[in-house]
């Protein structure tokens, strides 16, 4: 019975009280594993292990941030001058000034569970996903994160189940559902939708801003790192072993042809209507009207990337890199 | 004193054939030992044993040893190793390396064991397979292609395969016993037969092979140290022709090489008695004892010849020689054993040995060239002709000396001191930037240019491998590494020491630990992390085998091992203090980071020994100088005329090391004691003659006049001879040992400039009144 006195502790201790250590700052912060690149109101901004927080105004200077977390950090988003980084230990950190100064807003490591996606709809509406299903959701800017269970996404027994169980016994209840849902691995947005992408070929779509998800057919049951809509408008989720899907209309997913085995981490949409999906072994997959494989000479995983002019800037395992065809 | 002189005298002079026929009896038994001396270069002689840091290496060695490898790249030459050739040539060598006695056959690792198995994630988990099918056929191409996406998916490129796929690699442990026979692995036996069976067999102008390793560089060292022996005939056929030219008489050339060679048959044959074996390091030894035995012979045949030149019989000639050079000699030769016994003071074997071995070569002298020498000179019949050869020869050198008499001039004297003090004051302003360790890469006691050093700069350069790397050993509680708090410490730890300058990357359980929880989680490099939950950190440790060098047993103890840019002294400083600094602040009880092990960590104890050992080690010899120069002088003016030359040369020739980036080592820190311990005996022979005749109130110019009328041109020759021992060394194929064939050279021929130019100089001073 050891939930139900974890769960007084957390509610005593309340989610942020627990003991956090500051970020190390380390001259070799730029060639660490790097996990997620975006654009912020100054420059780039780019995190990962440690709790690493990285900025740059030119993509070559990178400078580490001050961060009270030393938790590998898997996710940033930009909402105008306000960025928020979600990592393991269930951590979500926040910055008000362009990523210059951090506050923690959850922190939880008891939950032995890490954040992966972190998304915002407009200044104080967002959600972070993360592993075994792995939900919060806030409207306020992240003062209050709220779990959501999305049970929705289990399959009919499953939801049996679990609804029998929460008659029986809650406790066993609340044990179950934190570890029978998948992982989630990304959140995308596309106009009014939400997509969701996750563990063991876990698809999704939503309409309600993500309270209420319809999961998306498709043959296939490894994982999905990424689904995004491409800026020529095309549906794509990239998953493991090379596995890349494109979303028609009429005929659901259909798979594309990389002949590669490596997983794929991120679709990056670039400027011109091209597209670009970065994954493990230093795997580039160039994608407009036809699909050419690349691998980078290091042959190092590739997380995401971010296109800044005519340029590329990729975080990679071993930290910055730029990308070219 | 006169009278055990007396007494001795008329022991050995009377006994002549019993004399000779003793010590004929003692050389042929010690001939006999001496033939059983074995070469020996065991790994633990050269370190410093009692240093806290080699006290962690040794108590941990049994988990961790594996240090004992040989690591063999086998290298196309032109183009990539997938070919038939290249690929049956591997597992040729792979499977002869398998059959060398001393390599444990369950440790031999390249492409074809079966241990090297590749694994990817798939939608179900893991799958995977051997990386060489057991139905591989090297003559199918299609078979060559599957090899090489399997040893891209096994991760094993920089490790098993070079990074331009050039080259494989095939690695081995080694026992230090034979299973079988329980005997020692002998290193240099295995060493020939790596270079016979591997190399000899099967590098061709298609397909090289390079091999590193502790006991192959042994083997070459060893090899190395075999070109002693003609450097041995060399000095010893220079130094003939010198003697020769010196008293021009083929016997009289003949006595004092022989007797310096029966020194050195009797300190070899000593060596075998006490149990040691002859290292690379201690074969200086021999040159020595013969150089020294040579200096002190021509003493005496000089002084011999001198007395036959004035009329005596060689016999009597030969008893007065005994009783004027008993003394000046004993007390030169015992300051030479007590300036070699200070080196006992330095905790490092390979130094006591030597220290114990130069001693007693040193002593045994005493016996050779100062009984049994006179004793076979009073055989001696020199004839007229040899007095008429030296003639003329007496005026010509006394013009020569009356000219080196102008160095007691006052005026001239204060010219010298002022030079010399100069001299000093740059000396001193060098040796303060002398660097302490081994300055540059690759295995130090080789040249770089050698070929071991060129397979190590190869493999170091196409493989993610380096020799030079430090184990900090992590120390906690057993089963520590199911904890997340430690294990999550022991990554910080890694974290920051791979931030210090110098260290280029590290690994540790933890770091792997992370490796393989992102490989449990679909290989999604978002999971690298430890994590907090136990039954996952069991899960990803259990992967990992005590083998891989990370672990324990019982996991109390886990090596974070920080490899290094380079092996210099400063990065290692930086490193050492880094760790230190570090767990000044974070070490705990139950989380103790200790210094260290690997060879950088071996590097860093001897440096530290060194450094340690300088100071002291300067302060004996120089006491000891001064206490037997207080004894035989009684003069405090005579001891400092003596010892100051010698410091001002000790300092400069720290200079040198500065300039010529030789580091204070293992191998050269004794060069100074044993140029102190040598060089002191020039001033004592002239002193000992000038000394009472200024007690006697005769002018200094005068009493050094007559000295080096005297004893001036041994002195000189003494110097050359030393000089000529230890500059055939420069050719030396190994490192150190021309290393120390510059210092000794330069150490043996300022030191008696010095007292040939700058004791006179200080005489001229101290006794200013006698002009």
């Amino acid at each position: 019975m050891k939930l139900p006195v974890f769960l007084m502790l957390a509610l005593l201790v309340g989610p942020t009280k627990a003991h956090s250590t500051p970020a190390f700052v380390a001259p070799l912060a730029d060639q660490s594993l790097l996990l997620d690149v975006a654009a912020t109101a100054e420059g780039i901004i780019a995190v990962g292990e440690r709790g690493h927080i990285l900025l740059s105004s030119d993509a070559s200077n990178w400078q580490q941030q001050t961060v009270p977390v030393s938790s590998t950090l898997t996710s940033v988003t930009v909402q105008g001058q306000r960025i928020w980084a979600v990592g393991h230990d269930a951590v979500i950190i926040a910055s008000v000034d362009n990523g210059h100064s951090w506050q923690i807003q959850n922190y939880q490591p008891e939950l032995e569970k890490p954040l992966m996606d972190v998304l915002f709809l407009d200044e104080n509406h967002g959600l972070a996903i993360g592993a075994y299903g792995l939900f919060y959701r806030t409207t306020d800017g992240g003062a209050n994160w709220q779990r959501e269970p999305h049970i929705e996404l289990l399959d009919e027994d499953d939801i049996q189940y679990l609804q029998d169980l929460k008659q029986e016994d809650e406790s066993l209840y609340e044990q179950e559902l934190s570890s029978i849902l998948p992982h989630f691995n990304r959140l995308s947005r596309a106009g009014e939708t939400l997509y969701l992408a996750g563990e063991a070929g876990l698809l999704a779509a939503s309409q309600d801003q993500g309270r209420s998800w319809q999961r998306m057919e498709i043959d296939y049951y490894g994982s999905f790192f990424d689904i995004r809509q491409t800026t020529d408008n095309r549906l794509l989720a990239a998953g493991l072993r090379g596995h890349l899907f494109e979303y028609q209309a009429q005929d659901g997913w259909q798979e594309l042809p990389t002949n590669m085995k490596s997983s794929l981490n991120s679709i990056v949409p670039l400027a011109d209507g091209h597209t670009l999906v970065v994954g493990n072994n230093g795997y580039l997959i160039w994608l407009n009207d036809e699909l050419q494989v690349q691998q980078t000479e290091e042959e190092k995983a590739v997380l995401n990337a971010l296109p800044v002019g005519d340029k590329v800037i990729a975080v990679t395992e071993t930290g910055i890199r730029f990308l070219q065809k | 004193m006169t009278r055990l002189i007396d007494i001795l005298e008329l022991v050995f002079f009377r006994h002549r054939k019993w004399v000779i026929i003793l010590f004929g009896l003692l050389s042929g038994f010690l001939l006999w030992q001496a033939t059983q001396l074995k070469l020996d270069a065991a790994f633990t002689k050269n370190i410093p044993l009692n240093h806290p840091y080699m006290q962690n290496y040794m108590k941990h060695q049994k988990n961790f040893g594996g240090a004992n490898s040989i690591l063999v790249s086998v290298c196309q030459r032109d183009g990539s190793i997938f070919n038939q050739t290249f690929f049956d040539r591997l597992k040729d060598v792979h499977d002869q390396l398998f059959f060398i006695p001393g390599v444990d056959r369950s440790q031999v690792k390249s492409l074809y064991s079966a241990s090297t198995r590749f694994t990817e994630v798939v939608e179900e988990g893991f799958s995977g397979g051997p990386v060489i099918p057991a139905d591989f056929n090297s003559a199918n191409p299609a078979a060559l292609k599957l090899v090489s996406e399997n040893i891209v998916k096994a991760g094993i490129v920089g490790r098993m395969v070079s990074d331009d796929f050039k080259c494989a690699m095939v690695t081995a442990q080694l026992l230090e016993l034979d299973p079988q026979t329980g005997e020692k692995l002998d290193t240099l036996a295995f060493a020939a037969n790596l270079e016979t069976q591997l190399r000899g067999q099967y590098e061709d102008d298609k397909i090289s092979v390079h091999i590193i390793g502790f006991s192959k560089m042994v083997g070459d060292v060893a090899d190395g140290a075999k070109d002693v022996l003609l450097f041995f005939a060399i000095a010893i056929a220079i130094t003939a022709v010198m003697v020769y030219l010196f008293c021009k008489s083929a016997l009289l050339t003949v006595l004092p090489l022989l007797c310096s060679i029966i020194a050195v048959i009797w300190q070899m044959g000593l060596l075998t008695l006490l149990g040691f074996g002859l290292d690379p390091m201690s074969i200086l030894v021999p040159f020595l004892v013969f150089a020294i035995g040579v200096s002190h012979g021509v003493q005496m045949i000089n002084s011999v010849g001198k007395e036959v030149i004035a009329g005596n019989t060689a016999k009597q000639g030969a008893q007065k020689a005994f009783r004027t050079l008993l003394v000046p000699g004993g007390i030169a030769l015992l300051s030479d054993t007590v300036g070699f016994m200070t080196l006992l003071v330095i905790d490092i074997g390979i130094i006591r040995e030597l220290a114990i071995t130069a001693s007693m070569g040193v002593a045994v002298i005493i016996l050779t060239n100062l009984v049994l020498l006179p004793v076979l000179m009073s055989y001696v019949k020199l004839g007229d002709g040899y007095k008429s050869r030296f003639a003329n020869k007496e005026q010509r050198s006394d013009r020569f000396w009356n000219r080196i008499a102008h160095c007691s001039n006052p005026g001239v004297a204060k010219v010298i001191l002022v030079v010399v003090a100069l001299l000093f004051a740059f000396g001193w302003y060098e040796s303060e930037k002398m660097k302490i360790g081994d300055l540059h890469a690759g295995a130090p006691a080789l040249h770089e240019s050698s070929r071991y050093n060129q397979d190590t700069f190869l493999i170091t350069d196409k493989y993610a491998i380096s020799v030079d790397y430090m184990s900090v050993l992590v120390e906690t509680t057993p089963s520590a590494c199911t904890s997340f708090e430690v294990m999550n410490a022991i990554d910080e730890f890694q974290w920051k020491m791979e931030n210090v300058e110098g260290v280029q990357s590290a690994v540790s359980l933890a770091s792997v630990a992370k490796l393989i929880n992102a490989g449990y989680n679909e290989g999604n490099p978002k999971w690298r992390v430890l994590p907090r939950n136990q039954q996952s950190l069991v899960q990803n440790i259990s992967r990992v085998d005590t083998s891989s060098g990370l672990l324990n047993g019982d996991c109390s103890v886990m090596p974070v091992i920080l490899f290094m840019a380079d092996h210099k002294a400063e990065t290692i400083n930086r490193v050492v203090d880094a760790v230190k600094a570090y767990r000044q602040q974070y070490e705990r009880e139950d989380l103790q980071f200790k210094l260290a092990s690997g060879p950088v960590g071996v590097m860093a104890a001897t440096n530290e020994a060194v450094k340690a050992a300088q100071a002291p080690m300067m302060l004996y010899v120089f006491g000891a100088v001064i206490l037997l120069c207080l004894l035989s002088f009684r003069s405090l003016r005579a001891t400092l005329a003596v010892v100051l030359p010698l410091y001002v040369v000790s300092v400069l020739a720290q200079a040198l090391m500065t300039k010529l980036q030789i580091g204070l080592t293992v191998s050269t820190l004794p060069v100074i004691a044993l140029g102190v311990g040598i060089g002191v005996d020039y001033g004592i022979y002239i002193l000992s003659t000038m000394s009472q005749k200024l007690k006697s109130g005769m002018a200094v110019r005068q009493a050094y006049f007559d000295a080096l009328k005297e004893r001036g041109s041994a002195v000189l020759f003494t110097g050359i001879t030393l000089a000529i021992g230890v500059s055939t060394w420069v050719f030396s194929s190994l490192k150190f040992q021309m290393d120390m064939g510059i210092l000794l050279t330069f150490m043996f021929v300022v030191n008696m400039l010095g007292a040939v130019v700058v004791l006179p100089a200080l005489a001229a001073v101290f006794w200013y009144k006698q002009k």
